[in-house]
């Protein structure tokens, strides 16, 4: 057994040295890089909120991995470089997955021969689910899951035989071990689920009632065990019941969408004809390169079949035993829920996932199903080849045991385990992953740290924005690139926007903040509700391939507003550069009595924006108390679209006047618009005059209907602009589009075609910031042509929607012989403005009120103490924190205030109704939740430890006396 | 639906025909090999609902076998 021991503890060494031997990190998708600076992901892990992304936000599940993250950060300052740390953990994981499938096979079919023991090993380790699902996805709990599933299951299996409650706290310890798997609520959920159905077939195909009755206590002992020593993060999922934004949003959360979701994964990755063989319907589209067609090879296939058919063969030939019963039967459970709603009966999957909404975390069946069918296969694989060799031989009358053992030895060592020894499984279609001489090896250059460093040493009281600005992935083109989410809270300690991601609020704002910076001279004025002192530009970065903004078009964008004085260059470290935004404050704390309220709530920047310098915000809505006080400036009143937002000649919007007053009227986009407006069935205004310029419009309360012409540009095409160009597509004719502006994002392209030689067109739009790959634009717009006419003529008229990020844009004609043997005429691509338009009413001047003096003192990310002073009126304090209800203030009696809205859109502002000198204690309350609930996990592993000590002590007892 | 009626159809077969669980699995085991040999040769739209029927069969097998053992236990 030791030498199988030591094969086992062997392999996962040889297999990290081939991964780390060059000294990088691995990272991909949204594993992020916490190797990187482990310290970064701890921080988090401590509190029930944090400083990241951009804005703040609530901590949840990542608080699991608080031990975890611990333990690697003391290494990591004892000065052990990350990358020998991500190779110690791998090692350990691999290693663990192994011993623990090695002594769970023998636990369930103890006489098997080892060889057999270990072939279940190495299935484990190189299965394609493994591969694809595991390893290639790259996510660190995925990892920490895989690793523990087998010696979570051993301990369990242990103590439901053996009769033993000591496993059950000894189960709680390794599951502590293993927290960081627990933090993303699916992997608890399977977890549970696992435990529940091998209790369930102990408790089927056990005849003893005494026995039945002690796996029901050792199963309810566990989950009461569970409980408490995982209640720091447990705490966290009830504290989130109760905390707004996230409340919204899960009820915003659409079981009709997740239903979607689930038939269209199921429909494309639960064919039983894959599943059964444990192939990724879709890994050819993930890792994209030709070596992972060899698993659909039919050589492959039928390779793949033979490993089932052995299992399937060896179900039927030893059904009677009842280790066979229990893992064929799981088997086959499993076998059901990961294809999902397919079929067979895939309408039971569909009825529970709409019943019970927890379960909808299960919307990608085969992903998450498939960490335990790969378990419950490997755990027959080694069996089911035994018995099936055995079963040869018997019926040949020859021994050929060895000879089909060790043939499925290599197979399985060779064939599977080949893209994890030649590091092909870290390896994917985005560059540069695809390149097999980089895969997943990342090397992070030296400039971000001194990037960290500077803004470090400017303090911890601002945010920083980084542009170009996109969405949750990022590709850096750096030595070693990295492609997957973005970064900022691994390279940078400072909080800063740096991407948009689905945290409520924080999601509004983002997507405009790039475009508000290039079209709108109040960019800083945002920037200061956003507390943001630092802007920086990065050249480092694939844009193309992410679709981002062209960094040139922003760099000349930041010199305009540093020629005017408003930013200041501060530094330049490597690829990076910082500006200085010049009117900053310290805006964390600040006190308002200026607002400028919106109705209804909007999410629109353009309509929000206030002058935070002066005291003045916006809020949404006009809550009596505010407008008893005076501090209402001005009222922003937006039209609701609810007449056929798809009309390309006119928009129809209705208003809701709530206040009496004399009203102007602005468009969001356009300075001076001229149109054609009927507000209230009667003409507003005539064309060619500016309706800016027009007096105000008295309007009494109640709703208004307002019709808008939309304008239709001029023909951008330049026909002094063409170029041609050619790809493996054919032939290009390619028109620029001039003054292309994708705020304005509806254009409509119209063309008279005739086909010369029956010569086929097609239309493209081209964006600067379309994905190239081998210098073959692959994201272009199609516009599909009507079928041709029986003269072969067309006559295009077709609307397309630009990208909000592109910068320029050309229609491209492309044909499969070269362009100009093509009759092609009036082509023209004009601009679709549709106007938004609002109405704004400025209140009389109210009596100027000095502002209070506010400073503060931050004790942690969850709690600060503001001090206030010579405030004679009341106010609005406003925090500049993502807004939640949990945010909550005190007097310094502890007396809650009870007035607290979202202003400027995200951010936290209370009414404070108090005058003089005085103390508020600004609070995230789930954090108390959080330390109670720590501590109860604490002096629960303590009793735990206790328990398991006394409980093995009586056993050891229990045996000497017999 | 039409697993529906097959698998109904498989439950009155088993339950009136009152074969063992071994009948039950061989005709799944053969089903799951016709699969793959139609998978293997790439008629791929034959090899899903011969495989989906296949796993039927396996559940009903499984189920009767699991009977059978606690009647066997029981004795």
């Amino acid at each position: 057994m030791l030498k199988y021991i030591f094969i086992i503890l062997s392999i996962p060494l040889i297999l990290v040295f081939i991964w780390f031997k060059d000294g990088y990190l691995l990272s991909h998708a949204e594993g992020a890089l916490p190797f990187y600076k482990l310290e970064r992901y701890l921080e988090p892990t401590n509190y029930a909120w944090m400083e990241h992304p951009g804005l703040g936000n609530i901590s949840l599940f990542t608080t699991a991995a608080k031990p975890t993250y611990i333990f690697l950060t003391f290494l990591q300052n004892l000065g052990i470089p990350g990358f020998i740390i991500q190779a110690s953990v791998f090692y350990f994981l691999l290693a663990g997955a192994g011993i623990g499938i090695y002594l769970l096979t023998k636990e369930f079919f103890p006489q098997l021969d080892n060889k057999y023991a270990l072939l279940s090993v190495f299935f484990y380790w190189f299965s394609p689910l493994s591969m694809t699902n595991v390893w290639n996805r790259f996510l660190p709990n995925y990892i920490f899951f895989f690793s523990a599933l087998p010696m979570l299951l051993l301990i369990f299996i242990k103590g439901l035989r053996s009769k033993n409650y000591y496993f059950a706290p000894l189960l709680t310890l390794l599951i502590g071990i293993y927290s960081y798997s627990m933090s993303a609520l699916v992997f608890v959920l399977l977890l549970w689920l696992l435990f529940i159905l091998f209790a369930l077939f102990f408790f089927i195909t056990e005849k003893n009632a005494i026995e039945r009755w002690f796996y029901i206590k050792f199963v309810s002992f566990l989950f009461i065990l569970f409980t408490f020593t995982n209640s720091w993060w447990i705490t966290q999922l009830f504290s989130l019941k109760f905390q707004m934004p996230f409340t919204q949003t899960i009820s915003n959360f659409s079981t009709e969408g997740n239903l979607q979701t689930l038939k269209e994964l199921s429909n494309k990755l639960g064919d039983l004809t894959n599943v059964v063989r444990l192939i990724s319907a879709s890994s050819p589209d993930i890792i994209g390169l030709d070596w992972i067609n060899f698993f659909n090879s039919p050589l492959a296939v039928f390779f793949e079949f033979l490993i089932i058919g052995t299992i399937l063969f060896t179900i039927i030939k030893n059904r009677t035993e009842r280790s066979i019963l229990i893992l064929g039967g799981l088997f086959f459970i499993t076998l059901f829920l990961v294809k999902g709603t397919n079929t067979p009966l895939g309408e039971v999957y569909a009825l529970f996932f709409q019943t019970f909404s927890s379960l909808q975390v299960f919307r990608n069946p085969f992903e998450k199903f498939s960490f335990i069918l790969n378990l419950i296969t490997a755990l027959l694989v080694g069996y089911g080849i035994f018995v099936s060799s055995q079963y040869l031989a018997t019926k040949t009358k020859k021994d050929i045991f060895s000879i089909i053992g060790y043939f499925f030895f290599l197979c399985t060592t060779i064939i599977m385990g080949y893209p994890f020894f030649s590091g092909l499984v870290f390896t994917s279609i985005e560059p540069p992953t695809n390149d097999p001489s980089v895969g997943y090896e990342v090397k992070v250059p030296d400039y971000y740290q001194e990037t960290s460093n500077f803004l470090e040493s400017k303090g911890k009281n601002f945010r920083f924005i980084g542009f170009p600005l996109g969405d949750e992935g990022i590709t850096y083109k750096w030595e070693r690139g990295y492609t997957g989410v973005e970064l900022p809270s691994t390279l940078f300690s400072t909080p800063g926007i740096l991407f948009n991601t689905a945290v409520p609020y924080y999601n509004d704002i983002v997507p405009q903040l790039e475009n508000l910076l290039l079209e709108n001279n109040d960019f800083l004025s945002v920037a200061n509700s956003l507390n943001i002192r630092f802007l920086f530009l990065r050249t480092d970065i694939d844009w193309q391939e992410r679709n981002m903004k062209n960094p040139q078009v922003i760099l000349s964008r930041i010199n305009d507003l540093e020629k005017k004085g408003l930013i200041k260059k501060v530094g330049q470290y490597g690829a990076l550069t910082l500006w200085e935004n010049s009117s900053w404050k310290d805006y964390t704390f600040f006190g308002a009595n200026k607002i400028i309220s919106s109705l209804p709530e909007t999410t629109n920047l353009y309509n929000s924006i206030s002058d935070v310098s002066s005291g003045e915000i916006t809020l949404s809505g006009i809550p009596n108390e505010i407008t008893q006080k005076g501090f209402v400036t001005k009222i922003i009143v937006n039209g609701i679209q609810n007449l056929n937002p798809q009309n390309l000649d006119y928009e129809s919007y209705s208003f809701n006047i709530k206040k009496e007053g004399d009203y102007r009227i602005q468009f969001d986009d356009l300075a001076n618009y001229d149109s054609k407006i009927v507000l209230d069935r009667k003409l507003a205004s005539i064309d060619n005059t500016p309706l800016t310029t027009l007096n105000p419009i008295h309007l009494r309360e109640g709703r208004y209907q307002m019709i808008v012409n939309n304008l239709h540009g001029e023909n951008t095409i330049d026909l002094s602009k063409v170029f041609d160009s050619k790809d493996s597509r054919g032939f290009f004719k390619n028109f620029e589009i001039n003054n292309f502006n994708s705020n304005i994002n509806h254009y409509l392209v119209s063309l008279d075609y005739q086909s010369v030689k029956n010569q086929k067109l097609t239309i493209y739009i081209f964006q600067d910031n379309d994905k190239i790959r081998n210098g073959e634009n692959i994201t272009p717009l199609n516009l599909n042509l009507d079928p041709y006419s029986k003269n072969n003529s067309i006559q295009l008229n077709s609307f397309f929607f630009v990208r909000p990020s592109s910068t320029a844009a050309w229609v491209s004609l492309l044909s499969d012989q070269p362009i100009d043997s093509l009759a092609i005429k009036n082509l023209s691509v004009t601009k679709l403005i549709k106007p938004k338009p609002v109405f704004i009413m400025t209140l009389p001047n109210q009596t100027p009120v000095v502002p209070p003096t506010i400073s503060y003192t931050k004790i942690n990310t969850t709690k600060y103490t503001v001090h206030i002073s010579n405030t004679s009126n009341p106010f609005v304090l406003v925090f500049s924190e993502l807004f939640n209800n949990k945010w909550e203030a005190f007097y310094g009696d502890n007396t809650s205030i009870n007035q607290h809205y979202r202003v400027n859109l995200y951010a936290n502002g209370w009414l404070i109704d108090k005058t003089g000198n005085f103390d508020l204690t600004i609070e995230f309350t789930p954090q108390r939740l959080y330390k109670s609930g720590e501590i109860v996990s604490v002096f629960s592993h303590l009793l735990n430890g206790i328990l398991l000590i006394t409980l093995i002590y009586q056993r050891k007892k229990k045996v000497n006396s017999l | 639906m039409i697993y529906w009626v097959i698998f109904l159809a498989w439950v009155i077969y088993a339950y009136f025909i009152k074969k063992g669980s071994q009948h039950h699995l061989l005709i799944a085991f053969s089903l799951f090999l016709s699969a793959a040999i139609l998978k293997i040769i790439s008629v791929d739209k034959i090899a899903q609902p011969v495989m989906s029927v296949s796993l039927l069969g396996w559940f009903i097998g499984m189920t009767i076998a699991l009977i059978e053992y606690r009647r066997s236990s029981s004795l």
